[in-house]
């Protein structure tokens, strides 16, 4: 008997003893199985500027798990090994939810990420886990790319507290040329985040002759301030040659600028470069007095002059979860 | 056509319009999500927990 599968825009309709597209959801005797429930195939300790994010507890460290599979096949995917790979095929922690919360209290984390892979594929081990984190007031960050069906999203919001959600382009085409996917089921996830109310933070990796025309930037940039505000921070990220698109040059530091700059002209707050170093493209300036708030270098904190969330200079509130 | 066949083909073409309405109505009602239940036993090779806290080398 098939089942199909609702987590996702691609309602896989699975056969018996096979799995959806992500390879982590199958179909065992008319049931749908999740097989990585509680199997984290990476557990790290991470910078939460590594994420990114800039606006939620900076200089705070973030337990990481992921397990193995992905809903969308980006051809340019930074994780490919896990991402892409069967779980047959990748090793495993045994991890239920309550472990990972134990870990996190005895090392004192006061974040878990759900991250490296897309935390939507193992969406009942992230739901649980965040449950349980939330009762023992540890705070739970998504990195995803968003494309999950409206139904469980709304669901999976209520026990999160912040996502870095990634935009990976702005027309149709490149999402499904490039991710194997489709563009409107992010623009409504990201809609819905920032409308629970949770700190959204968007991701725009910067792809060489994919996605790096200044017009589809502006066109990018336009979409976030008017469908989830000025104030919402955008990291533009440089790509890497990885997996199938070994072909294409890194992504320059002028490219990255000039997206920085178009972004900030069309009236965002915060934008900032990624997997890059940059003089100004990692701190954090006041929208109002334009005064430096937090200094970055890499993922370390070198100054944070907030006071009480606000800027110390005009006191203009800074969008962000800083305690 | 005898009364009694005229009422009959009335019968069979609001039975099918009725069958058609509720086919529609099924498709155009969002469609429940339901939970994946845990597998017990993962499919891959199982290892112990170390580099914990260690830096990923992935990204995100």
């Amino acid at each position: 008997m098939k089942v199909q599968c609702e987590l996702c825009p691609k309602v896989c309709l699975i056969e018996s003893g096979q799995s959806g597209e992500c390879r982590v959801r199958i179909n065992t005797d008319g049931v749908l199985r999740t097989v990585v429930y509680g199997y984290p195939c990476s557990m790290h300790d991470d910078p939460i500027e590594k994420k990114p994010l800039f606006h939620f507890l900076p200089g705070s460290r973030i337990l990481s798990i992921a397990t193995a599979g992905c809903n969308l096949h980006c051809l340019f995917c930074q994780n490919w090994e896990i991402s892409q790979a069967n779980p047959e095929d990748t090793p495993a922690y045994i991890c239920p939810p309550e472990r990972v919360v134990e870990i996190a209290k005895e090392q004192n984390y006061t974040s878990i990420a759900y991250t490296y892979t897309d935390p939507i594929i193992y969406y009942e081990y992230t739901y649980d886990t965040s449950k349980l984190a939330r009762e023992a007031n540890i705070r739970n960050v998504l990195v995803t790319a968003g494309y999950i069906n409206e139904q469980p999203w709304r669901k999976l919001l209520e026990v999160v507290d912040a996502a870095n959600i990634d935009l990976k382009g702005i027309t149709e085409d490149f999402y499904r040329r490039v991710c194997l996917g489709t563009l409107k089921p992010v623009q409504q996830a990201l809609v819905l985040a920032k409308a629970s109310g949770i700190l959204v933070e968007v991701t725009n990796l910067i792809i060489p002759t994919l996605n790096d025309k200044p017009e589809e930037i502006r066109q990018l940039v336009r979409w976030v301030k008017a469908n989830l505000g000025g104030e919402t921070p955008l990291h533009f990220s440089r790509f890497f040659p990885r997996y199938k698109m070994q072909h294409l040059p890194p992504t320059s530091l002028k490219t990255l600028d000039i997206a920085r700059e178009i972004a900030i002209a069309e009236g965002l707050d915060y934008v900032y470069t990624g997997n890059i170093s940059s003089e100004f493209g990692q701190n954090t300036y006041c929208p109002g007095c334009k005064e430096l708030l937090i200094e970055r270098s890499g993922y370390t904190i070198l100054q944070n002059r907030l006071k009480e969330g606000c800027c110390p200079d005009c006191g203009k509130e800074i969008y962000g979860v800083w305690k | 056509m005898t009364r009694r066949k005229f009422i009959q083909k009335l019968l069979k073409a609001g039975s099918a319009i009725i069958v058609g309405v509720c086919w529609l109505a099924k498709k155009a009602t969002p469609r429940k999500f339901v939970w994946a239940i845990r597998l017990k036993k993962y499919p891959g090779f199982l290892k112990t927990l170390q580099d914990v806290y260690k830096q990923s080398k992935w990204s995100g």
